[in-house]
Formats: C-alpha cells, structure tokens, sequence
C-alpha cells in the first residue's frame, strides 16, 4: 500500500531530503475584505509577509524542498516570491511553487498532490500563516523513530503546551483537549470547541484506551500549532477519503475514529520554542506583540533576517528601549512620543504632537499632528492626518484617516479606504472599497472567484452594486484616484457616506458567518482588539443534584442492553426524519439499513415505531435529544378523564393516518402482527426497555383497548393476529393478562363480528 | 489525642461472610489469624507506630463487638485506647462512619479497614494531609499486575479504579471505582481546565485507608445517601473540589490552612493583574491591554488557576515495593498469610513471631519434628505443633498444636490451630482451619476445610469447600 520510499541518491535513510508542503491559502473567510485584494500569506507581520517567516523558519531547520500551493491569488503569491528571491536557485532550499485556482479546502489540494505524485517520503505540511522558532529536528528524529518500528505512526502533530485559557483567547483559537497516552505520545482523542463557545463540563474518554495503556493523559494546555510531520501515506488517505477537506476536522478524526485499522498519530510538545498560526485578526494581533517582544528569536525585526521584496530593499530595523524597533530614514517630529512595543518603518513620517504606541507601523506612513494610534497595525502608505484616533485597528496599505476622525478598536481598514473629517468609524467595523454582495450566496465560501481577478482587477462581482453606473469594475488606478481624490464627483457619492462620511471612500463588510445571530460575538472574538482583561467564566459545575446525574451518568456509560440500544436508534432515526420532513420512502430505506446492520427483522423495527408513535403523542421524554423536543407535545392529557382519553387516541388517530402505510412496511406476517401486540403491552406495562424511561408510557394502559381498535381500524393488526395473541396469552400467569382482561370487551367484540360476518356478508355490505 | 489531633476510626469489619468457611470458626474477621496473630494486630500496629493514641473499633454487629471487646481487654497490651463501637450489621463504610461521628473529637480522622496490611508508614501520609492541609487523603498503591495486560484491546477494563491525579501526581481530579467495564470516562472540565492536565490512570489501588479532615463528618450529615466510602463519599469529595457552589456547611468547616491559602492566591492575582496594566506611563493604563500576549502564561491567569477551589483532595502514591495488601478474599487471605513471613517484610509488618534467620523460617521453640523433616525457608510454624518423619513443608503457616503424620507434604497452605493432618497427606494451595481432621492419604488442592470438619481417608479434592453445615449464620437466625 505504502509507496515506496525512495531516498534521493547518496542520502543515507536517516538523513534524506526534508520536504515541506506549504499551503499558501488557508480556505477561509476570516481576513475578509483584506484577502480580496490580497492573499493573508502576503499580509506582513512587523513589516515582513507572514509567508517569508515560514519559509525562512523551514529553511533554517535544513527543508532542502518546499512546494508552495497556491490557490486565491496565485499570481500575487508567485510575484511575491520572485521578488523576495525565493524562487532564485539557492544552496539550501528549493522553492516550487503549485498553481491550482480549483482547490476549495486543504483536502482537495493534498489531492491535487497526491495526483502530482511528487512526495516519496516523509514531509512537513504546514500553512502559510505559521510564525515558528521551533527546531523540527528533534519533533522529525522521533517521528522517524517511530516509523522505522511502526508503519502506521502516519502523522506527529506539532503541539505547544502550557497554554493557558487567557491566551487561546487571546489568539482567538479555539479550546482544545486532547487525550494521549503520556508514554508513548500517541494521539487517542482530539476534541476542537469552536473559538468563543462554552466548554461543554465535561470532557468524555472512551473507557477502552485503558485496555492499551494504564494511564491516559487529558490535557487542556495544549494548542494545536498547524505543523505537522506526515508520512506520505497522508496523502494516500486524502485520496482514499475524497471527503476530507479539513486536516484537523476530517482527517485527525476520521484517523482517530477509524481505530481498527491501526493508523495512529502522535503528538509531539513544544515546552520552549514558540509556534503559533495566523488563524484571524486576533492572532494577528497576538503574534505580533509576540514578534516585537522578541517570543520568536531570531524572527524579529532587528535581525533583519527575513528578505523583504519590493521596492526599499533589505530592512534596516534597530531596536531600541522599550521594544522599539526603527528603521533608517525616518522623520519624527521633536514632541512626537512613541510608546512601548512599537516598530516604525522607513520613509515614516510622525509629526508632533503625535502618540504612537504598540504600533507596527510601515513604510511611508504619515501621521499627523496630535493624532493618537495604539495598538494599530498600519500597513504601507497609511496616512493619519492630524488630530485623528486610531486605537486597535488595522488598516492596509493606501488607508487615508482624515483630519480629527476617529477609528474605534476592533476595525479593519482595507486598502485605500478613505475615512472622513471628524467621522468616527465605530468598534469592530469593516471597510472596504470593495462592495459586498447583498445575497452572500453567490459568495460561496472561497476565494477562489477573485483568484483570477487578484491582481488584475478587484472582484469585479464583489464590486457588482445595484446602482447601476458604479457597477463597472473599478480597476485599481480608478480606486486610487477615488482614494486621492475621494470628494471628485459621482464615484464618491455611492460610498457609505453615512459612514465614511463626503469626503471619504468605502464600504461596509459584515462578515458573514455561518449563524448571523452568533456573527456579532463571534466578530468581537476574533477581532483584532484584544480581549478584555479577565478570563472568561469556567464551564458549569455539575448539577447540585449529585446522586441524579451520577445516576444518569451510570446509564448512559453503562454498556447498555443492545435492544434498548436499538429501539432508541429506530426511535431517534424516525424523530430524525419526522423533523426534517424526509418522504417515507426515504425513512423506510433508513430503518431497513438499520434492520440490516443491527441483525434484526422487520418485526422489530415495527415495534419500535409504533411505540415511537406512541411516544410522540406524550411528552418528550427526560432522555429525549434537545433536538427532538419540539416534536413532543407539551403536555400530557389527564387520561382520568374521558376527555382526556379521547385526547390522547385523537393524537394517535392524527398520528396513524400519517404513518399505517409505514407500519405496514414492516409487518410482513401475522406473527410480526402478535410481536407488535406483545410489544405494545410491554409498553403500556412499562416493562422490559420501557421500564424506567421515564416516558409515561403508563398512560396508554388507561386507553389500551381503543389503542387496539384503532389499530385494528387502521388495518394494521389483523383480527387473526388479535385472536392469536389472544389465544397465546389466555393460559399466562394472572399478572401477565392484565392487558388481556382490558382488551376483553374488543376482543369479544371481534369475535361476534368475525362470526357476524361469516353468517351475513350481504349485511355488512349493505352497511 | 495523637499528633496534631489526628483520631483513628478503625473498621472492623464483621462475621466475615465473604470468607466462608473461614467464618465458621466463630471469629470475627478482625481475629481470623494471619501468620498465626489476629488480623486487627496488623493495623493496630500501623497505627500504633503513627502515634495516634485514640482509636474506635468499629464493628459490623453486637456479637462481633463483643468478641474483639474480649479480645482486647485479655489480649491487647498496646499503647492505644482503644474504644469498641457496634453498628448495624448491614452498614456500608460511610454509614458506619456517620454512626459513630459523635464520638469522633479529633481535629483530622484516619479511617482504615481491618485487613488492610502494609509497611506504608502511616506518620508519612499524615504528615502530607497536615502540610496539604487537605480534606481528605487517599493512599494509593501501584498495582501488582498492570489492568492493561489483562484486558483484551478495545474492551475497556474492569474492577479498576479510575484515578485521575494532577501533573505532580499529588492531587487526586478524579476518582472513579468501576467494578463493570464502562463505555466512557467523564472527567470534570473546571478540573481539566484549572490543572490543564490531568493523568488518569487504572494501575492504581484504592486500599481503604483515608485521613479526613473533619469537615467530611458535615458532609456526611448534609448528604444521607453517601453509604460507602470509597465508592460514595471520595468520589464526592473529588468531584466538588474546585466546584463553584460552595457548600456552606463544608466550607465553614475548611481547614485553616485552606483559606489561607486561598487569600495568598488572591493577593498574588492582585500583584500580578497589576504588572499586566503596566504600560507606558504616557498611555491611558488600559489602553494597550492584552498586549503581553505570551508572558500571559506566567502572570495572573496562571495563578488563579492554581488558586485552591473549595478544598482539597490528595493521593499518597507508593510504588510496588511497598506492601500493601488486603485480605478480603479466599485467595488473598491465603498469600497475605505467606507474604508477611516474608523473613525481611515480617518486622515492618509487624509480626511477633521472633524469625529463624538462620533457616529464614519462623519456627517456634516447641516444634517437635521427626526424622527427615523438612520445613523450608519462609514457613511458620507455630507453638506445640509436632510433625512425624518424612514431612515437607513449603511456603506454608502452620498454627499452634497441629499433628501432623509422617509424610505429610504441604505447600503453599495455611493450617489453623489444631489441625490433625495424618500420615500420606499432601496439600496445596488450601486452607484448613481449626480443629480439622484430615484422615490418610488425603489429598486437596485449592480446597478450603471448615473447622471442625473430617476429611476421610484416601479422599481427593479440588477446588472444593469442604465444611460442615452451610452458613453458619442463617443457622443462628432459624
């Protein structure tokens, strides 16, 4: 199965040829607007594209060849690395670059390698966005160790520890817990909460890992740094499993889930070395404190390591007290202050009375008179004109902040956004010159519609208003006359005036997450303000109740009675399919696949709808899935009272004219009719896998000869099959004919009309 | 009053029932002999040497009560006082427990089981629970064989504990005794989160010896249904450790040095809260917050989470060359009987017996043996027993005034006091208790004798009960 390794020649095994996979495209939304214009590998990070640190970081740790896979802005990304130099013939490393504008996820462009059969050997996979100071060679010594004695160690996950809650906040990633077998490293169980939501109060381990080990370990401080050292039988599995998309969510689960096939993953720690990945504008943030505050050595500004393209050539950075870094050729004005953990960059201009603080500042920035910027990342050419606030903030490249105009924490400023005199931008606002669509759904969730467009053109569908003139697309000259001239006629006035003000230029962005509800708070999580200081609450105790949720507990981690076990699945298959509404034929295909897999007959499925229906005519009971609720109904009618018996035979009858062809499906004999019977009395008794449910099955024994009567009407149940059941109970002990006795007046009745019927067929006709 | 007002609550246990036939001697569990001295010396010694001063007995029943009260005031000549208390026959550990409370004065409870053997020196484990200033403290052994290598992969394990302990492996997160194979773990995530890891790990032993504050006795009031100990009252402990609905009675009733730790906790949060708004003095204090995004890890978020909770539960962990074993089955009464006369395990555990060393034996002087008579090292036999020619005797605890024939051969057995074994027996694995008589040329394996009973001659068992009536006790009650 596995490939064979080849090593490239005069290589000793051990020592073979590293090879990376850089992914240049993190298939996500999270820096929209920004990635319309510009690909997030290229957004710099203290004045260096965050795409130069991972590839100086692999070429430091000796990767002799990396293949840059490109997607969105595929063009942007070759350019960039032609002119940093990167794709000059070096000593060290080769840079390759992949071009393929189709990949809409991580796993379709491991596929697309896969296919390019390049990778022979063991690789490094990582993203773009990676800010990393670790040494790979320990993490790839035991990675290799542990293949040499095993073939299925497919993948080391490169993982920091010591994380504390405050700082996956603080790096807007999500919580992470992970269980690993503490001696050998081995990955058992990886569980992702989305940034921003509670943790669930518990986290649940599968009782069999302690068949393999004594002891697991269940970490909380653990955060996944987006490394990771795989065997090329990676690859494979991408293409084996075409629906993998995510590494993480796909792959590391669906590998972790599939056990029985032995493929394992480790992980590896990093207690020292620093590792972390752009994932949103938080990170951004956090990373970039970290770079100034010199957590990523020899990554910082003043080492001037890292080749910078364009025009200004190699930088120039000096750090001084305080974690200021500056560059040469700068023109600070007598009064301007610039605070703690700040980096200005060459040809800057600060004018007096200016306060810069926590700041990356770029190239060819003016900042005015008295203007206030904290916590802000200017990229190149911004211009804050006098007066004017910019707290917390990023704003790209061309970014005009008008004479006493404010920008409040939390916004993002794409390129050549223009902000009025005296507007105020409120807290977590996107501008961009780019108009966003009304009817995202056109926007599927990749970027790949402006990969073409990239640098041509800005999107030109984004750009697509319902006005009609504005609606051609702007090329990038026009937006910098817009930008320079932004009061010049027509063009102006179909901006966001309210927001940008007359004189400004841009349009608002909302982001748009998958649940617009959440979209707010989630927006505030991942923006690029950090968050406020305090941790958040820790998750819910147990309920005070103790001895009840132990008692639940115990049920369900008890390994329960598979026809316990089965009813619920046929139950939850049909509540499943009640709330989706799926057609019968569909359900019917479920349960007969369910039938199949669980070694069961018709008879059983039947019974279990029935008492499903029955069910759905009750309350929801306490095990019921939150999900399912709302097909129960509220509340339980008084069966004491006749009304509200016929209330509860008026639920099922509704219930029944929906679902007898169903039930029918499954009773296929007379036999299967009697197992339907004794089913229903189990069920009216509480007995069996109804004992203890909590349902109040109980109720139906009040009403359980109408029960059989609709039944019966409902053709479902034979007469035959009532009179054998009868028949079959009539010798049973005297406990067990409770249900018989109720049912004595229908059956009686059946059996006059059965002996009814056979003397006068002409009667019941003329009826 | 011992150190530091520690107590001992010492449960003895009842008739014995899950040792039948044993129990049919009319002994007690806590007088059944072990290396020929009765079972309660052991922890009696355990505690004697922690120098803990009073102890309750604590018997299952008035007739048991009786029995070791008339042990103790004819037999006992130790330093302790020692008060004998009966509760209901039927009671689980912590309902015992909850009987006795109001005679419980100490300051801190160790609460041990009867047949629990071991050298683990109790001083040590009290000293920790008094530094720690814990609620309760739990000792632990590493098991002998690992759960792991006995269960087949993919079924989880079964009669384990599930003990999650901190990185330190000090604090006890999580406890979990599963006598059935469980499909999943729970662990409590504010545990999770406030250790940021957590081990936990099956090749551990609960061995039913615990050092409680005080406090536990409010909790035992304020929650009826906890009934035993180990399955009940440490789990519930564990689990409301660092829980956010303090319970009032509980917390009242903190140790001293909890809430004190808990007001340092606060302070340094304080302290440190203050160096993360530390910016540049030019700035508004909170207008660059956040910015210390790595040295987060050292600074308040750390140590608030490190700041003690409600109170605290720690394990005493001890490796496998510690003893610690408890006599709770057949089987284990039987190797707990050839282990502790292990010649160098017999001092620390506490046996009276003055050893052989030359043999590496425990032969009392008024042995009489035939000719050509072996007894191996690591045997015991006991006062006035006489062996004819031609014995041999392996790994075995012989009591007082046996007889044994001429070629009798026994390995691996205990024999009770007078015990007449004739000649051609051979034995193995088997317990004969009191008075039995084993005709010639009997042979058992893996079989236990009734006291009293008669073996007939020529006669071979295995794996069998060999007693006179069944339960003696349904008897007592017709």
């Amino acid at each position: 199965m596995a490939p064979s390794r080849k090593a490239p020649l005069g290589v000793a095994p051990g020592e073979e040829a590293l090879i990376a996979v850089l992914l240049a495209d993190s298939f996500n939304q999270r820096f929209r607007p920004i990635t319309l214009e510009r690909p997030k590998v290229l957004l710099p990070l203290a004045g260096v594209p965050l795409l130069d640190y991972t590839l100086e970081w692999l070429a430091s740790n000796g990767v002799a060849e990396v293949y840059v896979f490109c997607c969105a802005h595929a063009e942007q990304v070759k350019e960039h690395l032609k002119a940093a130099g990167w794709l000059q013939e070096r000593s060290s490393i080769t840079v390759k670059v992949i071009v393929s504008t189709t990949c809409k996820s991580a796993g379709e462009a491991l596929r697309e390698i896969d296919v390019k059969d390049m990778i022979k050997s063991d690789f490094v996979l990582v993203s773009g966005d990676v800010v990393s100071n670790m040494d790979l060679g320990s993490a790839l010594r035991m990675h290799r160790a542990r293949r040499e004695k095993n073939k299925n160690a497919l993948m080391t996950m490169v993982m920091k520890a010591g994380t504390t809650p405050a700082q996956r906040r603080r790096l807007g990633d999500q919580s992470l817990i992970v269980a690993m077998d503490p001696q050998t490293k081995r990955l058992l169980r990886y569980e992702e909460v989305e940034a921003g939501r509670p943790l669930p109060n518990q986290a649940t381990v599968d009782a069999h890992f302690w068949s393999e080990t004594d002891s697991v370990e269940v970490r909380a401080d653990l955060a996944d740094t987006y490394i990771y050292i795989c065997a090329p039988e990676v690859l494979l599995l991408f293409s084996d499993n075409f629906d993998y998309q995510n590494v993480r969510k796909d792959f590391v689960s669906g590998v972790l889930s599939e056990e029985e096939l032995g493929q394992q993953l480790y992980v590896h720690e990093l207690h020292r070395d620093y590792a972390a990945s752009v994932l949103n504008f938080r990170s951004y943030d956090a990373i970039s404190s970290d770079v100034l505050q010199r957590w990523t050595f020899p990554f910082v500004p003043d080492t001037n390591l890292l080749p910078l393209g364009g025009a200004w050539g190699p930088s120039s950075y000096r750090l001084w007290r305080n974690f200021i870094y500056k560059e040469q050729h700068l023109k600070l004005g007598r009064e301007a202050r610039i605070g703690h953990s700040s980096c200005i960059g060459m040809g800057t201009t600060i004018e007096d009375g200016a306060q810069v603080a926590g700041s990356i500042i770029g190239r060819n920035c003016l900042i005015g008179k008295d203007a206030i910027v904290l916590g802000s990342y200017l990229l190149e050419g911004v211009r804050i004109h006098a007066g004017a606030q910019v707290s917390h903030s990023l704003l790209c490249d061309g970014v005009v902040v008008k004479e006493d105009a404010t920008v409040c924490s939390g916004s993002v400023l794409s390129f050549k956004v223009v902000v009025g005199q005296e507007q105020v931008i409120e807290q977590h606002t996107s501008l961009s010159l780019c108009r966003q669509l009304q009817q995202s759904t056109s926007l599927s969730d990749d970027e790949l519609e402006y990969a073409a467009a990239g640098t041509a053109s800005p999107p030109s569908e984004a750009a697509l208003g319902s006005s009609a003139e504005a609606s051609r697309p702007r090329l990038p000259g026009a937006l910098e006359d817009a930008a320079a001239a932004p009061s010049d006629g027509e063009d102006g006035a179909h901006y966001d005036a309210s927001l940008v003000g007359p004189d400004g230029a841009g349009y608002r962005w909302q982001p748009h997450e998958a649940e617009p509800a959440a979209s707010s708070a989630v927006a505030a999580y991942f923006s690029i303000a950090p968050p406020p200081p305090g941790l958040p609450p820790p998750p819910d105790d147990f309920s005070d109740d103790d001895s009840t949720v132990t008692a639940a507990e115990e049920a369900q981690d008890a390994v329960v009675d598979p026809e316990a076990s089965f009813k619920r699945e046929v139950s939850e298959t049909f509540l499943r399919c009640v709330r989706d509404g799926f057609e019968k034929k569909f359900l019917e295909t479920e349960l007969n696949s369910l039938k199949i897999a669980e070694h069961k007959d018709f008879a059983d499925c039947a019974r279990y709808i029935l008492t499903t229906l029955l069910a759905l005519c009750l309350p929801a009971p306490p095990r019921a899935k939150a999900e399912y609720r709302s097909l129960f109904p509220e509340s339980a009618p008084e069966t004491a009272t006749p009304a509200g018996k016929t209330e509860l035979l008026r639920r099922l009858q509704r219930l029944l004219n929906t679902w007898t062809d169903l039930l029918k499906q499954f009773l296929r004999s007379e036999d299967d009719q009697v197992d339907l019977l004794l089913t229903l009395e189990e069920f009216c008794g509480e007995e069996g896998v109804f004992e203890g449910t909590g349902e109040q099955c109980g109720l139906f024994s009040a009403v359980f000869a109408k029960v059989l009567q609709l039944l019966y009407d409902a053709e479902v149940v034979s007469e035959d099959a009532f009179l054998k059941w009868a028949d079959e109970k009539a010798h049973a002990e005297a406990e067990d004919r409770v249900f018989l006795d109720k049912a004595a007046e229908f059956l009686k009745w059946l059996r006059e009309a059965e002996t009814e019927e056979e003397n006068s067929d002409e009667e019941d006709e003329e009826e | 009053m011992g150190p530091q007002g520690y107590q001992a609550v010492l449960l003895a246990g009842g008739s014995g029932t899950n040792l039948f036939p044993l129990n049919q001697t009319g002994l007690p569990l806590s007088l059944l002999p072990v290396a020929n001295q009765p079972l309660i010396t052991y922890p009696l010694r355990t505690l004697e040497g922690a120098g803990i001063v009073d102890v309750l007995v604590v018997c299952l029943g008035e007739a048991t009560a009786a029995k070791v009260s008339s042990w103790i005031s004819s037999n006992y000549s130790g330093k302790l006082h020692l008060k004998v208390k009966s509760v209901p026959e039927d009671s689980e550990s912590a309902e015992a427990l909850r009987a006795v409370a109001e005679d419980i004065t100490g300051k801190n409870i160790v609460v041990m089981s009867v047949d629990l053997i071991t050298d683990v020196r109790l001083e040590a484990l009290m000293a920790v629970h008094f530094i720690r200033s814990a609620m309760a403290t739990v000792l632990l052994s590493q098991r002998r064989t690992s759960p792991s290598s006995e269960t087949k992969p993919g079924k989880a394990p079964k009669d384990v504990e599930y003990v999650g302990l901190d990185e330190q492996q000090q604090q006890l997160l999580f406890f979990r005794p599963s006598s059935e194979s469980r499909r999943n773990i729970r662990l409590p995530m504010n545990a999770l989160l406030r250790h940021k890891r957590l081990t936990v790990r099956t090749d551990l032993r609960d061995n039913h010896l615990y050092i409680f504050n005080r406090a536990v006795l409010d909790v035992l009031q304020s929650k009826p249904s906890l009934a035993n100990i180990k399955q009940d009252i440490i789990p519930y402990l564990v689990l409301h450790q660092h829980s956010r609905k303090a319970r009032p009675g509980a917390q009242q009733a903190l140790p001293a040095g909890a809430t004190s730790a808990n007001g340092d906790a606060e302070n340094g949060q304080r302290g440190s809260s203050d160096s993360l708004e530390r910016v540049d003095s030019m700035l508004p204090p909170t207008s660059v917050a956040g910015q210390n995004f790595m040295a987060l890890s050292h600074s308040a978020a750390a140590e608030e989470e490190q700041s003690r909770g409600n109170w605290y539960c720690g394990a005493f962990v001890v490796g496998k060359d510690s003893y610690c074993v408890r006599t709770s089955t057949l089987q284990s009464f039987c190797e707990v009987n050839r282990e502790v006369i292990n010649i160098e395990l017999a001092g620390r555990l506490g046996v009276h017996a003055q050893p052989n060393t030359k043999f590496d034996n425990f032969l009392h002087d008024s042995v009489q043996m035939g000719y050509k008579t072996t007894v191996a090292a690591g045997c015991m036999v006991g006062r006035g027993t006489t062996m004819a020619d031609k014995c041999s005797i392996k790994r075995s605890v012989l009591g007082a005034m046996c007889k044994l024939g001429s070629n009798v051969k026994i390995i691996n057995c205990v024999l009770m006091d007078g015990v007449e074994v004739q000649d051609g027996c051979h034995l193995q694995n088997s317990i004969i208790c009191h008075n039995a008589h084993l005709q010639e040329r009997v042979t058992l394996r893996d079989c236990q004798v009734g006291p009293g009973s008669i073996v007939s001659e020529g006669l071979e068992h295995r794996e069998e009960v060999l007693a006179k009536a069944p339960q003696r006790r349904s008897s007592e009650y017709k």
